[in-house]
């Protein structure tokens, strides 16, 4: 009996295994493997170990003279640490302003509101439009001349504000995450209402019978409850926001100016080029290399804050 | 337990075994090709039956490009008797192309942006040398050599060692594209020939209301059009190409840097339209559709873009960039983008591959091409279409020929996207001063080369 057991799990994994160490673990050796050498995409390789990583990673040579010695882009690379500072806005700004909204719709509507599912259903809807309209739709959103933004604010009075250039080199990246968080919220919107409306309403009851207010029964109750849900729903954001390319990529038109670099725009930059044909390989294996040490530490940087004792209720 | 483990190490290994049979292969380092002689014949080649030619093409389906690109194909079949399979693939076609020949995939033709090509797959050896046939008679002018047709120096601009890879199917070059009927009504009645005379019209225009240069700020190629162009004006052709090739950095302490961003700069606090920096492509230059801004020095592609956009009663015109008084470059010299054919290397029918190109260069084949997608041409004896005939007379007024960004582009493409392209913007957008664009793209161009 547990023999049959073991080979019946074994037969139900090695599907899921197989297709994981094919998809995911192959190339992802095969990338640490390109990123020790010099490769234009066709043609041969030069073996040039780690000097990839040596042009990225300026640790090495600190230069002491500047104020900011890891970010100022003096270095062999002029965008892998300005790529990494956008992503790192991205995933944390982005996550807090994501989850900051999201809680606050999920509160609203399991509050009992009329028209909840009609609300999550609005909110969600951005989810199922492609990334490229959406960016589209965002940029004529910010056009400094004719914007749906410009006429709002000119509405209200606010003329100078009216002229603020959104997807100038000052602001584009803040603006084009105001665009996402507008589609991330949705999804996660869903992802927590689902597990606030799994929680039994005498809980609720027996909360409010204690004397709890909203606040506390949002902290006390609520939160504990949807925890592991807010777990994933926070890891798997911060793996999309990581490796998010579509929507900064298209939003400025015809090329994607460094200010929007992420690691995964500039990942794709080395090795395909924009119209300049870069076909730096080698380099972009290593930038995703180093995606992959990120997310993992990220990884289990979560799961460490994450971790509490599993709350049950029947 | 053990059988379901030897199993599990059965299932492995195979699987191993299999991925590294997929694993990726040495490829050969390329030779040069030597081209076999092929005597000049008065007539087509006719090939044995069943050939098919694969070609890649830069342009999507929808565009004009592609339909007579598909004539052009149904025609050679119907004289040759040579299929051509056209797979349209838009501008990541040089991209696609590069991972579909690693993968073995057989092509024959492909088309793309000269510079980038140059920089690209030609470099890397991709491309069959053209010469030996350069002398075969052009589609139907029988005696006339077909590298006899081309404007001079066309062919010999992104030749790699001697040897010629591209043929240019569209001939392009940079000048300031603007409206007549505003110049009209700003009184400006002789166009200006140099920069001081440049930016007279432009307060010129701005005094009546208009904007007088609209910028699509948000693209890094088009703001380095001014920059390269001031910098050839005052020191004549080669001379940014020389400063972004030198590892020492210092030709950037040369004055005439700093003398092109401040020149450019005034152009922006002034007279480009407001707002520039905020614009996402194609949001600027919908402002010369609308009437909000008067000129644009773009591509000669501008006015074919536009051409929907604009009213009925919009006049366009090309105005050639002006010259600096003093310095080397002419008002004639001008800037030449092409869009080019190749045959690759590996291609298993060149000869009818290059068959094909000499029928899409026929002088009636030009002439469709010019008059359908409202584009340049490289034929000397065929006019380009009347919406950019201002770009004809520049073509054929020309002092000098130089390449888009004085070929750094094509020569060190990483420079141009790492270094050049966004350093430039932040002067040309008056986040940094010229003089600290300078001093950045010394010390840049010094560790560039450190590393490459």
């Amino acid at each position: 009996m547990y023999k049959g057991r073991t080979r019946l799990i074994v037969a139900f994994l090695l599907p899921a295994t197989l297709l994981y160490a094919v998809f995911f673990a192959w190339p992802a050796l095969q990338s640490l493997y390109l990123s020790l050498f010099e490769w234009s995409g066709i043609g041969e390789k030069t073996y040039v170990g780690l000097r990839n990583f040596r042009e990225l990673l300026p640790i090495l040579e600190v230069n002491v003279d500047s104020q900011f010695p890891f970010l100022h882009p003096s270095y062999r690379d002029v965008f892998f640490w300005p790529s990494v500072e956008h992503t790192l806005i991205i995933v944390i700004l982005g996550g807090v302003i994501t989850f900051g909204l999201a809680f606050v719709l999920t509160t609203v509507l399991s509050s009992g509101i009329r028209g909840k599912k009609f609300f999550r259903m609005v909110i969600f809807a951005p989810n199922v439009v492609a990334a490229i309209a959406l960016s589209l739709l965002w940029a004529q959103i910010y056009n400094p001349r004719h914007g749906l933004l410009k006429n709002i604010l000119l509405r209200l009075g606010q003329e100078e504000l009216a002229k603020t250039p959104w997807l100038g080199p000052d602001r584009a990246l803040i603006s084009t995450l105001v665009a996402m968080c507008w589609v991330w919220v949705g999804f996660n919107l869903v992802l927590l209402l689902a597990a606030v409306d799994q929680i039994p309403q005498d809980l609720f009851d027996a909360a409010k019978v204690d004397g709890a207010n909203p606040f506390q029964i949002f902290t006390k109750v609520t939160i504990p409850l949807i925890w592991d849900v807010v777990t994933i729903a926070v890891i798997n954001f911060s793996i999309t926001a990581l490796r998010v390319l579509e929507f900064p990529f298209i939003i400025k038109g015809l090329q994607c100016p460094p200010q929007l670099y992420t690691l995964a725009i500039y990942n794709y930059v080395l090795g395909f080029g924009r119209r300049e044909p870069i076909w730096r390989m080698g380099k972009a294996a290593a930038v995703a290399v180093l995606m992959q040490i990120m997310v993992i530490m990220l990884i289990l940087v979560f799961m460490r804050l994450f971790r509490r004792e599993t709350v049950e209720y029947s | 337990m053990k059988t379901a483990a030897r199993l599990t190490l059965a299932i492995v290994t195979i699987t191993a075994l299999l991925l590294t049979s997929c694993g990726p292969k040495a490829t050969p380092t390329p030779t040069p090709v030597k081209a076999t002689p092929i005597p000049v014949e008065a007539t087509p080649t006719t090939a044995p039956e069943g050939i098919t030619l694969e070609f890649w093409s830069m342009w999507n389906e929808p565009e004009p490009q592609a339909a007579v690109l598909k004539k052009y194909a149904e025609g050679f079949e119907a004289e040759t008797g040579i299929k051509v399979n056209i797979t349209f693939n838009g501008r990541e076609n040089q991209t696609l192309l590069r991972t579909a020949l690693g993968a073995g995939t057989k092509i024959d033709l492909m088309d793309q942006d000269g510079a980038p090509l140059a920089g690209g797959l030609m470099k890397e050896g991709q491309g069959y040398a053209l010469d030996d046939w350069l002398d075969e008679d052009a589609w139907g002018e029988e005696g006339r050599p077909f590298g006899d047709i081309f404007s001079p120096g066309l062919l010999e601009q992104f030749q790699l060692e001697g040897k010629t890879y591209l043929i240019p199917h569209t001939l392009i070059t940079y000048a300031i594209w603007y409206d007549k009927r505003d110049f009209a009504e700003a009184g400006i009645e002789a166009l200006p020939e140099t920069w001081d005379e440049f930016l007279e019209t432009c307060e010129k225009i701005k005094a009546t209301g208009v904007e007088p240069i609209a910028q699509d700020a948000g693209v890094p190629f088009y703001n380095i059009i001014w920059f390269f162009y001031l910098v050839e004006r005052l020191k004549g052709p080669g001379f940014l190409l020389a400063a972004a090739e030198d590892p020492t950095g210092k030709l950037w302490d040369d004055p005439a840097f700093v003398k092109a961003a401040e020149m450019e700069r005034e152009l922006w606090d002034n007279y480009v339209i407001e707002g520039a920096e905020g614009f996402a492509w194609p949001q600027g230059q919908a402002t010369l559709a609308d009437d909000i801004s008067a000129m644009e020095l773009c591509g000669s592609w501008l006015p074919n873009e536009l051409k929907d956009a604009v009213d009925p009663e919009f006049e366009w015109g090309g105005l050639p960039f002006p010259a600096v008084e003093g310095g080397e470059g002419k008002g004639t010299d001008i800037p030449v983008v092409m869009l080019d054919f190749m045959v690759l290397k590996d291609s298993e029918y060149p000869h009818e591959a290059f068959a094909f190109i000499r029928y899409c260069l026929s002088k009636e084949n030009v002439k469709i091409w010019a008059d359908e997608t409202i584009s340049g041409v490289p034929r000397k004896d065929v006019d380009f279409p009347d919406l950019i005939a201002d770009a004809k007379v520049m073509f054929d007024n020309a002092t000098a020929f130089f390449d888009e960004v004085d070929g750094v582009v094509f020569k060190h493409a990483e420079y141009a996207n790492d270094v050049l392209f966004p350093t430039h913007d932040e002067v040309f957008m008056g986040r940094t001063t010229p003089e600290e664009f300078v001093a950045r793209m010394k010390e840049l161009t010094i560790t560039y080369w450190e590393t490459h």
